[in-house]
């Protein structure tokens, strides 16, 4: 094996003309994409660019539709998720996917134990397995337990696992996401070490663009399924980088949005939450949609759920219409007139298994109820109602939530929280897997609720979304609000590079 | 997409009715297996027999629907039992012995809830533990007592059939009207949906919870009441087994064990299946012991036909 990588032998991975369609969506669209051995390939795009699903195409998660895949040069096929592993990929997502009641050891050799008669050779196994984490330079106990290891201590055992089992290529796929600074360092240093001392290959997907220069040796940028190329990390630069993601895309139409009230609808004062939210304060008024965006982990999520009394918080006020609001939990929030519309429609949003009716009147049963005695007719005549102002498409009210389609759901989710007669709606990525169609209506929906006097604070990763659908759009990294913008004021590019924590103010 | 969905509609009207038409062909196959099973005198003690049995399942309906389960509701009912042959040892009068019997067992059902709900142990092993805990504390309460020959009037709660079966059927009634039309009631079957959805939503889960398992202890009170005024005598050796006897009759009537969906009128058919499988099977000279082998089959092919019918909803 040679020490170093050479251009002029064939790649590790190579993946040529790649396609896949999903029903009305090309994902992607005649992608090559190649990993050299000894090197760290960056892969870049924003949310639906495709990046996911050429890994998955990769990982057998997904059967092509055309295109050829070759590993070192031989053309291969690749069905399910076990026709990989034999040919020496191996794929680490964000979950971590270790069993956390094992030690390190046992969790490097499962299901692949040294055994003789069957009975595991405990000595062979631990032994084999110091050599190992000693190989690859991790400072790791083989019998300390998995589950009580830091996040990055456990990522190195991920790593590890695979290349125990001679792993040739490793796809990772956000593995910084939930580390700190120090510990990024750390996992850094392992990848840099094995891609020299063992020839190793990394795919490397990340949302923070300033890992490209820092780790990676290519960069290749996907938008909107196709490549939008592929470059040398050290002849391209975060700003190219940036205006090679964004391109122009087909969007869905946004609404023109009127002007907003002058009366506050929702303040926020210093909200804090651990090292989550670093004292947060914003202000929105009646008609008026403010857009807060940012990297993942910025702290979106979590401030609409601190505002609404889902998780508590260690400081800080929130006032509707101008009264201070006890947001100790959902139930006074909603009273108060605050909704939280989540990102996770399907398990969080609605019951799935009950009615569009069950799900409309659960937030409202307290409104609805006379003497401790639920009034059906009312959440009947109600449902019936919004299902026709929303136009929600459905055969009746008591078709099951599951049943419906993904814009929808989510219209069912808006009728519920309208029911509860709330003045303010925290919308929490509210478009997220709807199809342009869906997202449309979802978009004429939101307006609809501003002439109605609503204040609408919108969580989204979508910027163009941010910048299109907001009177103000306010940009979060890591806990605090960065900067904000008026509408018109920014474009995309001006907003992704604030959101990583590249522009100063 | 319209036409599907009605489909599925009638499909759920047709597995909300099977376990009716299970009741409907075990009665009739009995019916034409034995002469004496057709009559009103039988079917009358069939109402009869399922009244223990049934006014104690109308507790675990609630509670499987709202996604907890309690063990403890067969020790619980011995507890009562025992209590109420104290009480009555004690010359305390009738009226006030049910009154604090229900009072004994609606407390204990609230600890269940709390222990649940406050400490976070799956309800499985906290209302095993209090399981074991309840019986403990009934056997020591019986022990070397007599406690048998109750006043006429205590005797009355339960003798002849009249009585016991309009308390069942009240009990029922007063099931269907708090899940079907109170708050607390209707959003029990959003908290065996899913937990944090209703949370979001504002419902007080964990008080709810409380009062789930209170009621399913109430019940088990009252059952144990009308089982001790109709024999006329307590001990503290029964109701083993009588929980799972219960769930067991609420699942085969249909409702989900995950909770989220189900019902009192699944549970009377329910009761009914399992009190006609056993008294046509004594009256064809079956043993007991056949009798629970076919209770046990029943169990395990009603959960089966709902797991595969999901399964093929899932698909289509």
């Amino acid at each position: 094996m040679q020490a170093s990588a050479d251009p002029s032998t064939a790649p590790l991975v190579e993946m040529k003309g790649i396609v896949k369609s999903f029903p009305g969506v090309r994902a992607l669209d005649h992608v090559d994409f190649s990993l050299r051995a000894g090197e760290v390939h960056m892969l870049l795009g924003e949310n639906g660019a495709g990046k996911s699903t050429l890994i998955k195409v990769l990982s057998g998660a997904y059967t092509r539709d055309e295109g050829e895949i070759s590993i070192r040069g031989r053309r291969v096929e690749i069905h399910s998720p076990m026709d990989p592993l034999e040919l020496g990929l191996r794929f680490i997502y964000q979950e971590l996917n270790l069993v956390p009641q094992l030690d390190i050891a046992r969790n490097m050799f499962l299901g692949g134990e040294p055994r003789s008669l069957g009975f595991v050779r405990q000595r062979e196994l631990y032994d084999t397995a110091a050599l190992y984490l000693e190989k690859f330079h991790m400072n790791l106990d083989p019998r300390a337990i998995v589950g009580r290891l830091s996040v990055t201590q456990q990522k190195l055992v991920e790593i590890a696992r695979a290349l125990v089992k001679d792993a040739q290529v490793l796809v990772l796929d956000e593995p910084t996401d939930v580390l700190e600074d120090r510990s990024r360092q750390d996992l850094f240093g392992v990848i840099n070490d094995l891609k020299k001392s063992h020839n190793v290959g990394f795919v490397y997907i990340s949302h923070r663009y300033s890992e490209v220069h820092q780790l990676g040796d290519r960069v290749t940028i996907l938008r909107d399924g196709k490549n939008a190329g592929t470059f040398n990390t050290a002849d391209i630069t975060l700003d190219q980088i940036i205006e090679k993601m964004i391109g122009r895309r087909i969007e869905a139409q946004y609404p023109s949005l009127g002007p907003a009230r002058a009366e506050e609808a929702l303040r926020i004062e210093g909200i804090r939450q651990k090292e989550k939210l670093k004292g947060i304060s914003l202000k929105v008024r009646k008609g008026e949609i403010v857009s807060v965006t940012g990297l993942m982990g910025a702290g979106k999520t979590e401030l609409g759920r601190a505002i609404c009394g889902i998780d508590p918080c260690d400081a800080g006020e929130v006032y509707v219409e101008g009264r201070k609001v006890r947001f100790s939990t959902p139930e006074r929030a909603i009273q108060s007139g605050l909704a939280y519309l989540t990102e996770d429609r399907k398990t969080l949003g609605l019951i799935q298994a009950h009615s569009i009716r069950d799900n409309y009147g659960l937030p409202s049963s307290a409104r609805l109820t006379r003497f401790g005695f639920i009034d059906h007719g009312a959440i009947n005549r109600e449902t019936e109602v919004f299902m026709q102002k929303l136009n929600i498409k459905a055969p009746s009210r008591e078709t099951r939530a599951g049943q419906l389609s993904g814009g929808n759901q989510q219209k069912a989710v808006v009728a519920k929280w309208l029911g509860t007669r709330s003045r303010v709606l925290v919308f929490d990525e509210p478009t997220r897997g709807i199809d342009i169609r869906g997202r449309s209506e979802v978009y004429a929906l939101m307006k609809e609720l501003l002439d109605q006097g609503i204040g609408i604070l919108m969580l989204t990763s979508d910027y163009n979304e941010a910048l299109e659908m907001g009177h103000r759009v306010v940009v979060m990294y890591r806990g605090q609000i960065v900067r904000e913008f008026n509408r018109g004021q920014a474009t995309e590019e001006d907003i992704l590079r604030t959101a990583i924590g590249a522009a100063k103010n | 997409m319209q036409a599907q969905s009605r489909v599925s509609a009638r499909s759920q009207i047709w597995k909300g009715l099977q376990p009716l038409l299970g009741l409907v062909f075990i009665y009739m196959v009995f019916s034409v297996a034995s002469g004496t099973f057709r009559t009103i005198d039988t079917a009358q003690t069939i109402l009869t027999q399922a009244v223990i049995l049934g006014t104690l399942a109308a507790g675990p309906t609630i509670v499987l629907i709202s996604g907890g389960l309690d063990l403890s509701i067969g020790s619980l009912f011995v507890l009562v039992a025992v209590v109420v042959g104290l009480l009555l040892n004690a010359h305390v009068p009738v009226a006030l012995v049910v009154v604090l019997s229900l009072v004994v067992g609606a407390l204990c059902g609230t600890l269940n809830g709390a222990i649940t709900v406050g400490t976070g142990i799956p309800a499985f092993i906290g209302t095993l533990g209090m399981m074991k805990v309840y019986r403990g504390i009934a056997e020591l309460l019986g022990a070397n007592q007599d406690m048998s020959k109750f006043p006429a009037s205590f005797q009355a709660i339960g003798s002849g059939y009249l009585i016991p079966i309009s308390i069942m059927a009240v009990s029922f009634i007063l099931v269907y009207v708090f899940l079907s039309r109170t708050k607390m009631g209707y959003n029990c079957y959003a908290i065996g949906g899913s937990n944090e959805v209703s949370r979001l939503a504002g419902v007080p889960v964990k008080r709810y919870y409380l009062i789930y398992y209170t009621i399913g202890g109430l019940f088990a009170g009252l059952s144990a009441l009308i089982q001790a005024s109709r024999l006329n005598f307590t001990n503290s050796s029964w109701g083993n087994g009588l929980e799972l006897d219960a769930i067991a009759a609420v699942i085969i009537g249909g409702t989900s064990l995950s909770g989220g969906i189900g019902g009192i009128g699944r549970t009377v058919i329910g009761v009914l299946i399992v009190t006609t499988l056993n008294t046509g099977l004594s009256h064809l000279g079956v043993s007991s012991s056949w009798q629970r082998i076919s209770i046990g089959i029943v169990i395990v092919l009603a959960v089966w036909l709902d797991v595969v019918q999901r399964r093929r909803e899932m698909g289509a």
